[in-house]
């Protein structure tokens, strides 16, 4: 059973939890959303995804190609999607939902660093990835794709700071806000390991701290400690590089900056999750406008990736987020009415 | 009075990076649920890369960006890692042409980044008593709640001083060598309070060239 939490996690994990309360304006009223869209595009909004069907390929954004995969689900052509942005390693996840789900492989992951490696001899790589740059990709994929209207987002670990900060610069673009066991903070405030070290290093007695911490880090990302996935193995040692690379795009980032004040930011977290330490998403959460939190059964205690470990989780956490009467359904033609 | 005193500050950080790289390599075997404790022959392959990874850097780019910023009669002496497994020591050595410059000293570290003030909390008084050099080292801030005890003491700043005049008084230690030299733990540095004052103090002898204002 998904667990809401109307309180701190640690605190609430103790009993049965209420579900949560509702938040202030968390209604979004649908006819505001598509304001200066034209009646086609009101009548059907994701009509040319729905004319796509399956789909599984390369597009072009001003930051280079991207691959991406559609999925058709429920209602597509109607329905808002949901755009998946995967974690740091990227290694092919599914996502559990009925919606039609637009799965991006960003700069630096699975297929569309593979296309950079073939093609440019992995570019992409020459630096660490800027955050914004993904941004970039998934607006510039939306764009290809022919959506215009607002989408849904769901993020896992390091998807999930690139749908929050999409959302930030796109509000417009992004309606449902979802972030499962999220990146938070890079020397994370709740791990008094890393915060130490994060001090220490970052002492101005130390000018050699960051390389430190960037050795630190390509060692730790170096092949072999993670598990290359299938389509990358040809290019083994890039798959470090380019985990090493998107991970230290990120540090400047705080979750709880890029949230605040936002509106509709749903977040899923596990347990004790050393990666997304609840005590951090949910302080991030409680700056956020309206929203919901939820804390995961405690059989996935310390469980970072729940998109792959807890497929039934994650459905009903996207299913309770997106809400029975979609907040982003379309405003009934004009003459026409609900049903 | 006035007078130009030349000297060296050496400052040094001591930090043993094993417990962040087992907690990184932990986080790493949660991303795609492999889950599970970090093995000694894991441990031992990242230990093995985080020092191929630091001899492959070059100090340079920090020096030229350290130098490039540093106020004029203030060099760079000596910018050196140590590593013994995963712990390692840094010192840097500024050479300076007149020890008052040092609370005003401003450098970046790296190209593009916030000027660094390492010496803002130390004060450099001279007066026809001597030469009185106090203040504190930077604060540390941790934002962990209950960060042990241990974690903090794999962890240690330095400040070491070299002024060719003669010691009145200080609460350093000497090296034998003419050098005072002070060192904190993080677990001392975690402690600091906003009414600490001068863990850094000595005064030396006023020097015989100087003239009174």
């Amino acid at each position: 059973m998904v667990r809401k939490v109307a309180g701190p996690p640690a605190a609430a994990a103790l009993g049965e939890l209420a579900p949560p309360a509702p938040r202030a304006n968390q209604d979004v009223r649908p006819a505001d959303r598509f304001e200066g869209v034209t009646a086609v595009e009101k009548a059907a909004p994701y009509g040319r995804l729905a004319a796509m069907g399956d789909f599984s390929g390369f597009v072009s954004t001003e930051v280079g190609e991207v691959h991406v995969q559609v999925r058709p689900g429920r209602d597509v052509g109607q329905r808002p999607p949901v755009v998946f942005l995967d974690g740091l390693d990227a290694n092919g996840r599914q996502l559990a939902t009925d919606e039609t789900v637009i799965r991006l492989d960003l700069k630096g992951q699975l297929r569309t660093l593979a296309r950079d490696i073939q093609t440019n001899g992995g570019r992409s790589l020459q630096r660490d990835i800027d955050p914004k740059d993904q941004v970039k990709a998934v607006i510039g994929a939306l764009d290809a794709l022919g959506v215009r209207a607002p989408v849904h987002v769901f993020g896992l670990s390091y998807g999930g700071m690139i749908a929050a900060l999409t959302k930030q610069a796109h509000p417009d673009r992004i309606g449902k806000l979802m972030l499962c066991a999220p990146y938070v903070h890079a020397l994370s405030a709740g791990d008094p390991v890393r915060d130490v070290a994060r001090a220490m290093l970052m002492n101005p007695f130390n000018p050699m701290g960051s390389m430190m911490y960037r050795a630190a880090t390509r060692a730790v990302l170096a092949p072999g400690t993670a598990t290359v996935p299938p389509a990358l193995l040809p290019y083994a040692p890039m798959y470090g590089e380019a985990l090493y690379r998107l991970s230290m795009g990120l540090e400047q980032y705080r979750l709880e900056d890029v949230v605040k004040g936002m509106p509709d930011v749903h977040v899923l977290s596990a347990p004790a999750d050393p990666m997304s330490p609840p005590v951090s998403s949910w302080a991030a959460y409680e700056g956020a406008e309206s929203g919901s939190y939820t804390l995961a059964p405690w059989h996935l205690t310390m469980q970072h990736d729940l998109v792959r470990m807890a497929p039934t989780v994650v459905r009903r956490f996207i299913d309770e987020a997106l809400g029975a009467d979609d907040a982003l359904a379309l405003a009934p033609p004009e003459g026409e009415e609900h049903e | 009075m006035k007078a130009i005193i030349p000297a060296k500050v050496t400052v040094g950080t001591q930090s043993n990076l094993e417990p962040l790289i087992r907690q990184m390599l932990l986080e790493m075997k949660g991303l795609d649920g492999q889950g599970g404790d970090v093995t000694d022959e894991e441990l031992a392959a990242a230990a093995k890369a985080f020092g191929e990874e630091l001899e492959g850097q070059s100090a340079d780019t920090l020096e030229k960006s350290m130098r490039r910023t540093l106020p004029q009669g203030v060099k760079v002496a000596a910018l050196e890692v140590e590593r013994d497994g995963m712990r390692v020591s840094t010192t840097t050595t500024y050479a300076l042409d007149d020890i008052k410059k040092l609370p005003i000293l401003r450098m970046s570290f790296e190209p593009g980044q916030p000027r660094q003030r390492p010496f803002a909390d130390i004060s450099v008084a001279l007066s026809q008593d001597g030469l009185t050099i106090e203040g504190m080292p930077p604060p540390i801030e941790l934002n962990a709640p209950d960060v042990p005890e241990e974690a903090l003491r794999e962890h240690a700043l330095s400040f070491a001083l070299r002024i060719d005049l003669p010691v009145l008084e200080s609460n350093a230690v000497e090296d034998g060598d003419g050098r005072l030299i002070w060192r904190f733990d993080g677990a001392r540095l975690r402690d600091r309070t906003a009414e600490d004052r001068a863990w850094i103090r000595v005064k030396y002898a006023p020097p015989t060239s100087g003239r009174a204002d």
